[in-house]
């Protein structure tokens, strides 16, 4: 059983630039008796998330659409537990996984020793770690350059290691932002279908994407989003009907 | 026909142009084409002169070359937009009859005759149109309808920001002017025909939003509360909300009594325009969201019926002072619970922190053949060589001297990485891609790094356990010592990181300083020399913590039992130390992913 649950979460993300980040200017700061104050009001809150109310059940795949700077990036951090909301409610029953950016390879290391890598930081311990390490290669079907460094690997091919690993060991919650779409036709189609079963066992996809067909063929919910608002919720069929137009 | 003096115009214009103008006259129609081109570029300029320029050439076309429809087509543009309109419905026409079948044309004439209240006509042109490309016109509509929504419909195309009414062209903002006056001198009957006209041509310009705005804000006013919310909604609907529509909206929101939604859409205008006081509606205090409506009604009001007055900057009235609740269910910061679960979580989860240690070391000698033994090789030459000197200078035989520095240079490089590194445990690239990623307990980054500095550690004593086995060094129960001795090294290792960590994610100065401060250090600290060299003096070695973190190991590998003031001071730092760092935690392990 896994459940998400947003009750009017808002997010404000603060920026810090230089000044205020530097000890400097907290000295400084206390050292003029807070004449020098403003250093605090620099830093500068970006309201990300805007009061978001979202609740998703076993078997719901959202997809959430919407401009860049629109908050879905944001959104999947909070339902990942990475960013804790500035205020509201947020709940979540179910393991997660996140499939976001693959800033988490080693360019340096091989496929494999990648994998370990990745598997090892899920907590696994030595032996299941073994033979997880096979299924995730087998299901790549990267063969032989899973002996390369990463760093030979083409975009496509690092989506695939990415998702290979992040669905190895089944994840109830599963979170993917954009880089699916890098995958060549074929391996999306197999995503798709590892996606579908996972959802047929009741768990529950939110994907992020630019792209409409792929929220088409991966969704049944969809979520359209604008300056951290989420405008129009709903199937899939007719929030993309009615957003189109 | 040509004055004499359009001729001498053009004459004293660039011999260029003289010279088509002169071809065109003479009928050499080839040529026509780069005499119009000529006349579309002063089209283009778009002032009354290039205008007049553009209609004695296209006149002077006209003459040498009469079966040029585009040229009547032009000429007869040019005279709507100046107003002659009897001069532009012979020439639309013209143009129109030459070539049925091209909209542009079409659309001119029908509108030129729409003027001259030739409805019959026009609908006749526009029926015989639709029926040969059937561009969704319904044909049956009465003859005046058909053609009022053909010319709202396409005059974009030939007349950008116009639209007929009354019988005229009119530019769009002077229609918005006329309806302002009609509604200042009637009293707004919503039946008036400017109002029902802009209405009109709304449907066929959705996204013109100075319209709109009007249309909503004068029904509104009249207290027209449907027809004002249908304008509001259908503007949301099409996306085409500019800020003074999201006032409106959210002042009829506020008229019904849905506060929520009216401040949603007050917080959406505020969004566009920054002049606007923003405020999240859950922010807002009963009181703050009641003075913030009231304002927003005052900034409306206090809008003239004018002209123009809706691209002028606004007035607005002064603002009270809008108090504002703290979140309702804002979490709290400080959160030493969850921080001591996440350290115990961290320091569980030794499959993450160990692989990624050990790929820490492996990474950095990657390719290469000695691999972390590079560091004990460069060490070790320069430990010998150290000992080598300062075993003379200081008088003291290699034999005790060469365990002494290499057991306590050790350590050294221990601390100092575990500090230095220790500012970046949470910045470091893996560090980030890991929180940015992975939710994970935050701990094990510092588990990482202490880890990774340990496993260097034990290379570096492999230098320490040479030279004891060349030398041959005692061994004695003390020896035993040296497990305690590293296991509160560590623990106090590992507060340090996670201390300076989480203030060098805060304060990116820190490395630095560190790095700095370091250097200073390792010389006032006694690894190269003995504290006892210092002579009735030894005592100010005693002041320096990182003097006693280095004895706790560093005696019992040389066979002595540590002094008790080392083992305390030790304690006592590892103690204070975590206390310190627990509280920290507790408040800026959430916080942290924003500092990245």
């Amino acid at each position: 059983m896994a459940r998400i649950h947003l009750d009017n979460v808002w997010l404000n993300y603060p920026v810090y630039n230089t000044h205020a980040q530097s000890l400097r200017s907290r000295i400084v700061s206390a050292a003029t008796g807070g004449i020098a104050r403003r250093a605090r009001a620099r830093i500068l809150e970006i309201q990300a998330l805007r009061g978001i109310t979202l609740d998703l059940r076993d078997g719901d795949r959202l997809g959430l659409v919407g401009p860049n700077g629109s908050g879905k990036s944001t959104l999947l951090k909070v339902l990942a537990g990475l960013y804790p909301p500035s205020s509201g409610t947020f709940a979540r029953e179910g393991r997660a996984e996140t499939l976001f950016d693959l800033s988490l390879l080693d360019m340096d290391a091989t496929g494999y020793e990648n994998i370990q890598l990745l598997i090892a930081l899920r907590g696994i311990n030595a032996e299941r770690r073994r033979t997880l390490t096979a299924e995730v290669a087998a299901f790549s079907e990267l063969d032989n350059f899973l002996d390369l460094p990463v760093r030979t690997y083409s975009a496509g091919m690092l989506a695939r290691l990415g998702f290979s690993v992040a669905t190895a060991i089944e994840p109830e919650i599963f979170l993917v932002d954009e880089v699916l779409g890098a995958g060549d036709q074929y391996f999306l189609k197999k995503a798709g279908r590892r996606i579908e079963e996972l959802s047929q066992r009741s768990r529950i996809l939110v994907l992020a994407s630019h792209s409409m067909d792929m929220v088409r063929q991966f969704c049944n919910r969809c979520a359209i989003m604008r300056r951290g608002r989420i405008l129009d919720e709903g199937p899939v069929q007719d929030v993309l009907s009615r957003y189109t137009n | 026909m040509r004055s004499p003096e359009d001729l001498a115009e053009l004459v004293r214009s660039t011999p260029w142009r003289f010279e088509t103008a002169r071809m065109a006259l003479r009928g050499e129609s080839r040529r026509v084409p780069d005499v119009y081109a000529e006349a579309m570029a002063l089209l283009r300029e778009g002032t009354d002169g290039g205008r007049e320029q553009a209609a004695r050439i296209f006149q002077a076309i006209l003459d040498a070359a009469p079966e040029f429809a585009e040229g009547h087509f032009q000429l007869a543009r040019i005279h709507a937009l100046a107003g002659a309109l009897d001069k532009a419905r012979p020439l639309a026409a013209n143009a129109a009859a030459m070539d049925p079948d091209n909209l542009n044309y079409l659309v001119l004439h029908v509108a030129m005759q729409a003027t001259a209240n030739n409805f019959t006509n026009a609908a006749g042109a526009v029926r015989a149109f639709a029926h040969k490309h059937a561009r969704g016109i319904d044909r049956n509509a009465p003859d005046e309808r058909l053609v009022t929504d053909f010319v709202d419909e396409y005059l974009t195309l030939v007349l950008p920001d116009h639209a007929l009414h009354n019988g005229r062209l009119w530019p769009l903002h002077a229609v918005i002017d006329e309806v302002i006056a009609e509604w200042r001198d009637q009293g707004g009957r919503p039946d008036a025909s400017a109002a029902q006209r802009l209405q009109q041509v709304l449907e066929f310009h959705p996204a013109w939003a100075e319209a709109r705005f009007w249309l909503a804000e004068m029904a509104r006013r009249d207290g027209r509360i449907a027809q004002a919310y249908a304008l509001c909604e259908q503007g949301e609907r099409l996306h085409t909300m500019d800020w003074p529509l999201w006032m409106v909206f959210g002042a009829l929101e506020a008229a019904r009594g849905n506060e929520p939604q009216a401040l949603a859409h007050f917080e959406e205008a505020a969004l566009i325009n920054e002049h606007l006081p923003a405020h999240a509606p859950a922010d807002l205090t009963a009181d703050g969201a009641r003075a913030l409506i009231a304002w927003h009604r005052d900034a409306l009001a206090a809008l003239p019926l004018a002209p123009g007055a809706y691209s002028r900057p606004w007035r607005y009235p002064e603002l009270p002072e809008i108090a504002l609740r703290p979140r309702a269910d804002a979490p709290s910061a400080f959160q030493p619970r969850e921080a001591l679960r996440d350290i115990v979580a961290g320091i569980a989860m030794t499959s993450a922190w160990w692989t990624l240690a050990r790929n820490d070391v492996l990474s950095r000698y990657r390719r290469t053949f000695l691999g972390p033994w590079w560091t004990v090789a460069g060490t070790g030459i320069g430990l010998v060589g150290m000992a080598l000197v300062w075993s003379i200078i200081f008088r003291l035989p290699a034999a005790e001297f060469f365990p002494y520095l290499s057991s306590g240079y050790a350590v050294w490089l221990f601390i100092a990485a575990t500090l230095t590194e220790g500012c970046q445990a949470f910045t470091d690239g893996t560090a980030q891609a890991i929180q940015k990623n992975m939710n994970l307990p935050r701990f094990i980054h510092v588990m990482r790094l202490v880890a990774k500095n340990v496993i260097v550690f034990v290379h570096t004593l492999s230098i320490y356990l040479a030279g004891a086995l060349f030398f041959g060094i005692t061994v004695s129960a003390a020896t035993l010592l040296v497990v305690p001795g590293i296991l509160l090294l560590i623990a106090n290792s590992l507060w340090a990181a996670c201390l300076f960590g989480l203030a060098g994610a805060r304060y990116r100065d820190l490395a630095p300083a560190v790095g700095a401060f370091l250097t200073v250090t390792f010389f006032v600290t006694p690894v190269i020399w003995k504290a006892d060299m210092l002579r009735e003096r030894a005592h100010l070695a005693d002041l320096n913590p990182f003097t006693h973190m280095i004895a706790i190991v560093r005696d019992p590998l040389m066979g002595l039992a540590p002094p008790a003031l080392a083992w305390q001071t030790a304690l006592a730092l590892c103690i204070a130390g975590w206390i310190v760092t627990i509280l920290v935690y507790a408040r800026a392990r959430r916080r942290v992913i924003y500092w990245l």
